[in-house]
């Protein structure tokens, strides 16, 4: 489904993302974890065509689109919920998902079915939702466009705990339907109780790799390694 | 009460044409950010162009559509050659308004050399040509074609962007382009369309201006004149500001013309001065 391979990419004269190589297959939930700073963002960003990669590929059910542009991504059934949700402030919720939608992608009535009270708002203007409103319209707008891989960079930030079994119902449903999901999430709890395979980021690229079921086994040895790692990597910085 | 009333409408005509002109201004850089200056060259072509078209033609369709079509195409082919892709030029209001003045001279030279700085005028359809008396007022009909104009083109304007999956799409580049392009629209195309509606505003307004202040050289300048009070009054990148703004300034430059002739620009410009001192971002904050 996407395939990244040598992936470089970063801002000015700073490299962020070294020689990453990354695989998420169809119906797979991959979380990707890493300490702030660690460049995932930056990865999301790239892999979405919103930052021009340097070098390496991407590839998308079998194209390269390493050079291609976000809205060609998009209509090959890649989406983004970005960090910080950045949704359309003078749209309204119905504006914002009939401006998104497409013929696969969801409707209004399937998104009120697991986000009920965005379908209660759907005059407001996104700039006038609460932030975890305004979060699950970042979902939705992604959800509307169809994605056959989508990428959520945390997601779960400010959300409430009833918004966040939402969320996870509709992971659950991607992963049935087949869809892929690279998921960067800081509550490792939450990415633990989706994930079919946890990565963990650093120094620009994926340092771990373990499977969902490793990782829930023992979820204070992954937690150990991120904290290892952070201090690890900080001393390695100050040398 | 007679020329009072007059006073105003002739006022209110001439604000609605400034308000066609500083609309396709206040498009461009309320949705792209891109101060775009070229409009008084642009405006000069246009009505040159429209008024050769019906001399030509006598088709008063074919002026209009040759002014606001060659606008149009203008608008697209600028923000190809220039805007697109450039960072820099977006990033940077000096070398716009640069930019803006470099296309204002090569138009005013080729207008020079294919009309010979003759001035030169529409001819009014013989349906506005009359005047109508109300209440001991006399106005040309053509003023009122001038005030009906500019109402429906703020009307058109305003149901383009807020009903319209056209103007959700605009105003969603404005608020996060990055994120339009993320749902597949592909914002470059979005902004080349802002760019040619904007200059078809322009196109319109030469073709309207051609039969009321003409095409003359140095006209051009006397556009930037009147329509920069405007945006700076109303606020730039705001329409309903321009609207406003629009109407001040022809009614001001028509009381002032009226009463104290050698006043009037100083009247605007007291105007302009007094926004500055009290509403800095103008009377309407970007809406
Ligand atoms: N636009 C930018 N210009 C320059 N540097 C940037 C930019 N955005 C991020 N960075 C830097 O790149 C590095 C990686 O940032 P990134 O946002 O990708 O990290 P992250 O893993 O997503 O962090 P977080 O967990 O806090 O979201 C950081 O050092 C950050 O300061
Ligand atoms: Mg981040």
């Amino acid at each position: 489904m996407l395939q990244v391979r040598e992936l470089r990419s970063g801002y000015g004269s700073i490299e962020i993302v070294r020689g990453l190589d990354l695989d998420v297959a169809a119906g797979e939930v991959v979380a990707l974890v890493g300490r702030n700073g660690a460049g995932k963002s930056t990865l999301v960003n790239t892999l979405m065509g919103l930052l021009p990669a340097r070098a390496g590929s991407v590839e998308l059910a079998g194209r390269d689109v390493t050079k291609a542009a976000a809205h060609a991504r998009n209509g090959l059934g890649l989406a983004v919920v970005p960090q910080g949700r950045r949704v359309f402030g003078s749209l309204t919720v119905d504006q914002t998902l009939s401006l998104a939608r497409r013929p696969r992608g969801w409707d209004l009535e399937r998104v009120a079915s697991v986000f009920p009270r965005l379908a209660e708002r759907r005059n407001t203007r996104a700039r006038s939702l609460s932030g975890g409103e305004q979060s699950a319209l970042a979902m939705a707008r992604a959800l509307a466009t169809g994605p056959t891989l989508l990428l959520l960079d945390e997601p779960s930030e400010g959300m409430s705990p009833h918004v966040l079994r939402a969320l996870t119902k509709v992971i659950g449903e991607l992963r049935a339907e087949g869809a892929g999901v690279l998921l960067v999430e800081q509550n490792l709890s939450f990415a633990l109780t989706v994930a079919d395979r946890v990565l963990v980021m650093a120094r620009g690229h994926i340092d771990v790799s373990v499977t969902g079921d490793q990782a829930r086994a023992d979820p204070e040895a992954l937690s150990r390694h991120l904290v290892l790692k952070a201090t690890r990597d900080q001393q390695e910085e100050r040398k | 009460m007679g020329q009072w009333l007059a006073v105003t409408v002739n006022g209110l005509a001439f604000g609605m044409l400034l308000f066609i002109l500083a609309s396709g201004l206040t498009l461009i850089f309320g949705l792209a950010r891109y101060v775009n200056l070229a409009h008084g060259g642009v405006y000069l072509f246009t009505a040159y162009l429209a008024i050769e078209t019906y001399t030509r033609t006598g088709s008063y369709w074919a002026a209009a559509g040759m002014a606001l079509g060659s606008a149009a195409a203008l608008g697209a082919l600028l923000y190809a050659l220039f805007v697109r892709g450039r960072a820099w030029l977006r990033a940077n209001p000096l070398p716009q308004v640069l930019l803006s003045f470099g296309i204002i001279y090569v138009i005013s030279d080729l207008m020079q050399a294919r009309y010979h700085g003759l001035a030169q005028s529409l001819p009014l359809p013989d349906l506005v040509s009359g005047s109508v008396t109300v209440a001991g007022a006399t106005v040309t009909e053509y003023r009122i074609v001038l005030v009906v104009a500019g109402i429906l083109v703020a009307v058109f304007l305003w149901l383009l962007l807020s009903r319209t999956s056209f103007g959700s799409a605009v105003r969603a580049g404005v608020d996060d382009h990055e994120m339009l392009s993320a749902i597949g629209r592909n914002p470059e195309l979005l902004f080349a369309s802002v760019f040619a509606i904007g200059f078809a505003l322009i196109g319109l307004s030469g073709l309207l201006g051609s039969a009321f202040i003409g095409a003359s050289p140095g006209v051009e300048y006397t556009i930037i004149l009147y329509t920069l009070p405007i945006i700076v009054i109303g606020g730039m990148g705001s329409l309903q500001g321009a609207f406003i703004a629009s109407i001040l300034v022809g009614i001001g430059d028509s009381i002032g013309k009226a009463y104290f002739p050698q006043l009037s620009l100083f009247l605007i410009f007291a105007i302009v001065v007094l926004t500055l001192a009290f509403r800095p971002e103008g009377l309407m904050r970007n809406a």
